[in-house]
């Protein structure tokens, strides 16, 4: 952008800098405005400090109820059947008649 | 510095505190009249010090940018909580409807402008072209690099350029 278009952009914002001055509010105003208000940091505290309770309640709370509560295993062996992948190699030909005694007639 | 000082420097730059205030609260007049209330706040009770290593206008404008953005911080939850007693209650924002009717037309189009920017560019060209202020400076007052405040100055620069010739036509 040349200067003189810097320079056009300049006076508007002055004319922008008129106005704002003229609406502007009187320091002595704010500056006795703010002297009464109580300082933010004081009312914060107390929001820190009820948040930090309610957590430490919830997981003191969840905790006491895990450990109330009756410990199921989780896997209930007498219900449980397991079987290995590899037993039909022991499954062999003619495995009936070894558990049984042979009958022998003389 | 002595509190009698302090506030006799804050009363010399209030009208510029008052304007920065303006652009960084997007032209909302009661939410800068708090930022800035909130700034001074800091200032005087000693929570904000001025070291002197850079000028005193310089390090007030970062003080009100800094409350600026807590304040929004702040409004933002208030959307989400019901915080009001502690004044962080939501706002709409933007700028005041009876502020915006007693700006003459050019300042209007200008502020439209300039709403249209990136926080950052408008931010920059206020401080340049609205403060006078260098933008070694602005790059201070908003806590970047020279380069990257260099960078949002042009880019600011040339989008506002083509949207004001936009209006024009």
């Amino acid at each position: 952008m040349n200067d003189a278009a810097d320079r056009k952009l300049r006076d508007r914002f002055a004319a922008l800098r008129r106005e704002d001055a003229a609406a502007a509010p009187a320091f002595a105003a704010l500056r006795s405005t703010a002297a009464r208000q109580p300082p933010r940091r004081g009312r914060l505290v107390p929001l820190a400090g009820a948040i930090a309770v309610a957590v430490v309640a919830i997981v003191a709370a969840f905790g006491l109820l895990r450990s109330r509560a009756p410990r199921e295993p989780l896997v209930s062996l007498s219900t449980t059947r397991w079987q290995s992948p590899t037993d039909f190699l022991l499954r062999v030909p003619g495995a009936q008649y070894l558990e049984t005694v042979p009958r022998l007639t003389l | 510095m002595q509190p009698a000082d302090l506030e006799r420097e804050l009363d010399h730059v209030h009208t510029a505190a008052f304007g920065w205030a303006l652009a960084c609260c997007a032209g909302d007049r009661a939410e800068a009249e708090d930022v800035l209330q909130t700034s001074y706040l800091k200032i005087l009770d000693g929570r904000a010090r001025f070291d002197g290593r850079s000028a005193f206008r310089t390090w007030l404008f970062g003080v009100v940018r800094h409350t600026a953005a807590e304040t929004r911080r702040r409004h933002r939850i208030g959307r989400w909580l019901p915080l009001g007693w502690l004044g962080a209650a939501a706002r709409d924002g933007g700028p005041d409807p009876a502020a915006a009717l007693a700006r003459s037309e050019e300042s209007r189009v200008l502020e439209r402008a300039l709403a249209a920017l990136p926080a950052r560019q408008r931010q920059v060209l206020h401080l340049v072209f609205y403060q006078d202020v260098s933008i070694a400076d602005a790059a201070r007052v908003l806590r970047v690099s020279l380069g990257t405040a260099r960078t949002h100055y042009e880019r600011g620069k040339a989008a506002l350029r083509r949207t004001l010739e936009g209006d024009r036509a």
